[in-house]
């Protein structure tokens, strides 16, 4: 794309609308994809721990898999439950994934791009670095809490009902230790931008998943219970509450239930991978070897998001599920301590041996 | 709570337990182009030979929940030997619990009514299809679900089986 | 001033985790369970019914279909009590061949169980695995009698059919796969936290009220009951093998759980006795064709993978049974259910219902 063809848009459009627009665009299509596709690796993940081998008829490798789920259950009726509230159902699917895709408005996967040269001036390859990414991120996480709450209150069943219960009391009990782990990261930054975050990881010359190894765990338990993953899969555990808020949504608002869960696991794996292992930059970044490497930002951070999804399956795969009241009490009694004990750690740790 | 709760030893013992079986061969069997060998004893669909059937009525006094019903009429060979001969041997398959107890009190087990043909593809697209098996289904149907896979299997094939199914059935009474 | 309700919500019968069509109405306070009333009768077929217009003979394949996930001890209970009614004396190498049968039936038995227990609490693995091990053991069956779950592996007076060949190198090799196996079970889930948590006093039953309840099996022992009909009222060739009873301590669902591990390794334990024990021979009791006893009165009991299990049968002369009254365990352990869950919370009656290992084709009947 050459200069001259941009060149009838005056700079503040293009800085402004055209390219922000652009590059929602593209990161919402690659988010999309890497949700429909986590999809596909976390059955064929669940299925090799499982002794099993997945699906595999859809297309060469089941890579069609994720579209004929989407097209099943586009085909399938939109069931209203009697005496549901129609507007409130309908809004819930609604509420739970836009906040979810939002976040990555905030979400830097790397720092620049020139697209291989194609651009003159290397472009940031996120929406907005926000100088106060962090706070916005935590209040969008906890925006998807009213889908939740609005599904299970307006299907009209009482397991929604319970379901959309648990989820209030999961989510008090996790924000807090949550938010304070965060603010571990954040003491070390001294900065709430994302990018600068990611820019504090490299000019210490380490991943904050060392010095904040306690924030980095508690984090992961919450992200867990954040995005209601086994062992904190409560608000819809199966063979408790059929399936909790969503047991009576099916069709497409079934699918944007769905979707949305796979979507704040990308948040969340996103959301470790910048705050704890250095977002885009290889590691070890202070190594001398990356000087003469090409810089992949994007290979890097889509290879740590990988591994936490994995991660995130595997755990799935292995544990039983915490009850309602033990979660409760492992965030209030442990992990809210820890996280204290870690915010006390990692202030000195940043007063005496990161200068 | 000891030292070693505060390390995960439990958890991470379980996540080894899991990650060692990800790369360990898979147990599934994709059906449709593979299939088990089902054993000489499985007890699939039933095959009759109404030329040997003795038309005793042992296997429709036996069957637990009467589902067999059998007509029979004596006969004078050309030999001059008194027999019986089937009119009428319906198997209602749709009730069968495909128990095995016709086939173990029929006289020389196996060789008349028997169950041992390793069949169980038996959906079927008609209705009426795979519900209620007559004489004639019940000699021809496994002869014809194996022809139509090939052959039968080596240690299934009774004596009696030829590949196109040959059996001529006796005549009923009616048409004699 | 709020008005404050209890919720009441039916659990089943159509729900995931009620294995099969139990219908329980709980009462609830928050998620505080204050009642629990188990609705049963969606699998009634009147099979006790059917028992008495049917012939001796031909009733064992019913019999099959009332626990459907163990039709070996099921056959086995029946066609002893006949045998008792009748005073056949059935040939030892059927005898060594109905135990090989029913401890393989247990472990397969108590395989679904802990499937269907992890995954209740959460654990989707160990199902998997678990019915990996249970397919060897169904394909052991398939080659002895044909069939995978509705066996009808006995008859009365001995088995039908002699073991194949090859069949006891078969099972040799299982049982060295399955003792493995366990491991990884017990790796999961014994030593796991999260497991502890949500079985450790969960469900606690005393000694006392066990008897009281008349509970059998696993839910007994996990109190602390030694009582096993294979050891009180030995049938078979039990008396000769060694082997342990399990109990518990504390009564609880994890107690119960770990009983029933231990269960599994003594029945493989067992298994290889048996397969010592096995001397050429007749595998059906010889003249045993029509069967018609006289009016007499019999109960004979087995310990199936859930409890005793007992026919009680009335003769009165004909070839078909007066009356056949079946004592199935999970029908009599399923009472306390109301008992267990009372004061708990709504995930832990799925915990319960897994612990007391039902099945509704025995329940109803
Ligand atoms: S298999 Fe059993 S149910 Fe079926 S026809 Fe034979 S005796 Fe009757
Ligand atoms: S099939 Fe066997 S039992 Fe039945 S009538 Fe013929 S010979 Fe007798």
């Amino acid at each position: 794309m050459s200069p001259e063809l941009l060149s009838w848009m005056s700079p503040e459009l293009l800085n402004w609308v055209v390219i922000p627009a652009v590059k929602t665009a593209v990161i919402l299509a690659i988010v999309l994809t890497i949700v429909a596709y986590a999809t596909l690796l976390e059955r064929k993940v669940l299925a090799y721990i499982q002794a099993r081998v997945g699906p595999n008829r859809a297309g060469p490798k089941a890579i069609l898999q994720p579209l004929a789920d989407g097209f099943k259950l586009m085909s399938k009726e939109d069931l209203v439950p009697d005496g549901a509230m129609r507007f409130l159902h309908l809004l819930a699917p609604i509420l739970i994934m836009v906040p979810a895709l939002a976040i990555f408005a905030f979400i830097p996967m790397g720092d620049t791009t020139t697209l291989f040269g194609l651009l003159e001036e290397p472009v940031p390859i996120f929406v907005a670095d926000l100088n106060v990414a962090v706070l916005f991120v935590i209040g969008f996480a906890g925006l998807g809490l009213y889908g939740v709450v609005l599904g299970g209150w307006a299907s009209n069943s009482k397991y929604s009902l319970l379901g959309a219960l648990r989820s209030a009391a999961q989510i008090v009990s996790y924000e807090v230790p949550q938010a304070l782990a965060l603010i571990g990261v954040l003491v070390l930054a001294g900065s709430m931008s994302l990018v600068r975050i990611v820019e504090a990881q490299r000019e210490m010359g380490v991943w904050f998943a060392f010095p904040g190894f306690l924030a980095f765990f508690i984090y992961f338990v919450c992200g867990v219970a954040e995005t209601n993953r086994n062992p904190f899969d409560l608000p819809e555990c199966e063979s408790e509450l059929v399936n909790g808020y969503f047991t009576e949504y099916s069709g497409v608002k079934f699918a944007l239930f769905y979707m949305a869960e796979y979507a704040n696991i990308l948040v969340v794996s996103c959301l470790s991978t910048i705050l704890f292992l250095g977002g885009w930059l290889p590691p070890f970044p202070s190594l001398a070897v990356w000087q003469h490497l090409p810089s992949l930002p994007l290979f890097w951070f889509l290879a740590k998001v990988f591994v936490f999804i994995f991660f995130y399956i595997w755990v799935r795969a292995t544990f039983p599920r915490y009850r309602f009241d033990q979660l409760m009490g492992l965030m209030w009694k442990w992990m809210l301590p820890l996280a204290l004990a870690n915010l006390i750690l990692l202030a000195l740790v940043k007063l005496w041996l990161l200068k | 709570m000891k030292f070693k709760d505060l390390l995960l030893v439990d958890l991470l013992l379980g996540l080894w337990t899991t990650i060692k079986h990800f790369p360990r061969k898979k147990f599934t069997v994709q059906y449709p182009e593979k299939k088990l060998a089902v054993p000489q004893r499985f007890r699939g669909m039933f095959r009759l030979n109404v030329n040997t059937c003795l038309g005793c009525l042992m296997c429709q006094n036996a069957c637990p929940i009467d589902i067999i019903h059998m007509e029979v009429h004596d006969e004078t060979t050309p030999e001059g030997k008194k027999r019986k001969v089937v009119d009428r041997f319906d198997i209602d398959i749709k009730r069968c619990m495909f128990c095995g107890i016709c086939e173990s009190v029929c006289p020389n087990k196996g060789k008349m009514l028997t169950l041992r043909t390793g069949s169980y593809e038996w959906a079927a697209y008609e209705r009426d299809h795979a519900l209620y098996f007559d004489r004639e289904r019940l000699t021809h149907a496994v002869d014809e679900y194996w022809a139509a896979r090939g052959g039968w299997p080596e240690h299934l094939r009774p004596p009696d089986a030829a590949d196109p199914c040959a059996c001529i059935l006796p005549p009923k009474k009616e048409d004699a | 001033m709020l008005d404050i309700q209890e919720l009441e919500i039916n659990m089943g019968p159509q729900h995931p985790a009620t294995h099969g069509v139990l219908r329980i109405i709980l009462k609830l306070d928050g998620e505080k369970i204050v009642g629990a009333r188990p609705v049963i009768g969606y699998l009634h077929r009147g099979t006790e019914k059917i028992f008495e217009s049917q012939t001796y003979s031909g009733n064992v394949p019913h019999t099959d279909r009332l626990d459907y996930t163990a039709a070996a001890t099921s056959n086995h209970a029946y066609c002893g009590a006949v045998e008792k009614l009748l005073g056949i004396e059935v040939p030892r190498r059927a005898r060594v061949v109905r135990v090989i049968l029913d401890e393989l039936q247990r472990i397969a038995s108590h395989l679904i169980w802990l499937g269907t227990h992890a995954l209740d609490i959460g654990a989707m693995t160990p199902f998997f695995y678990n019915f990996r091990e249970r397919e060897y053991i169904l394909d052991l069956f398939e080659e002895f009698c044909g069939a995978r779950l509705t066996l009808h592996c006995m008859k009365v007076g001995g088995v039908y059919d002699d073991l194949p060949p090859g069949w006891i190198e078969k099972l040799q090799r299982f049982i060295e796969v399955f003792d493995k196996a366990v491991w990884d079970y017990e790796d999961l889930l014994t030593g796991n936290r999260i497991w502890k948590q949500r079985t450790i006093g969960v469900g606690v039953i005393s000694p006392e009220e066990a008897i009281d309840w008349g509970l059998t099996g696993p839910p007994l022992r996990g109190s602390g009951v030694k009582w096993d009909v294979r050891r009180a009222l030995p049938y078979e060739i039990y008396p000769e093998l060694e082997f342990d009873i399990p109990v518990g301590r504390n009564g609880d669902t994890y107690d119960r759980y770990l009983v029933r591990m231990e269960e599994m390794r003594q029945s493989s334990r067992i298994l290889k006795q048996c397969i010592q024990k096995l001397e050429p021979g007749d595998v059906v009791a010889k003249g045993v064709r029509v069967l018609r006893p006289k009016p007499a009165e019999v109960y004979f009991s087995v310990e199936a993978p859930k409890g005793e299990l007992g026919y009680h049968i009335l003769s009165d002369g004909t070839d078909k049974p007066h009356r056949v009254k079946v004592r199935p365990p999970c029908f009599v352990n399923l009472q306390v259910l109301p008992a267990l869950v009372k004061g708990h919370l709504v995930a832990d009656v799925v915990a319960v219902i897994g612990t007391l290992d039902i099945v509704l084709g025995e329940i109803d009947r």
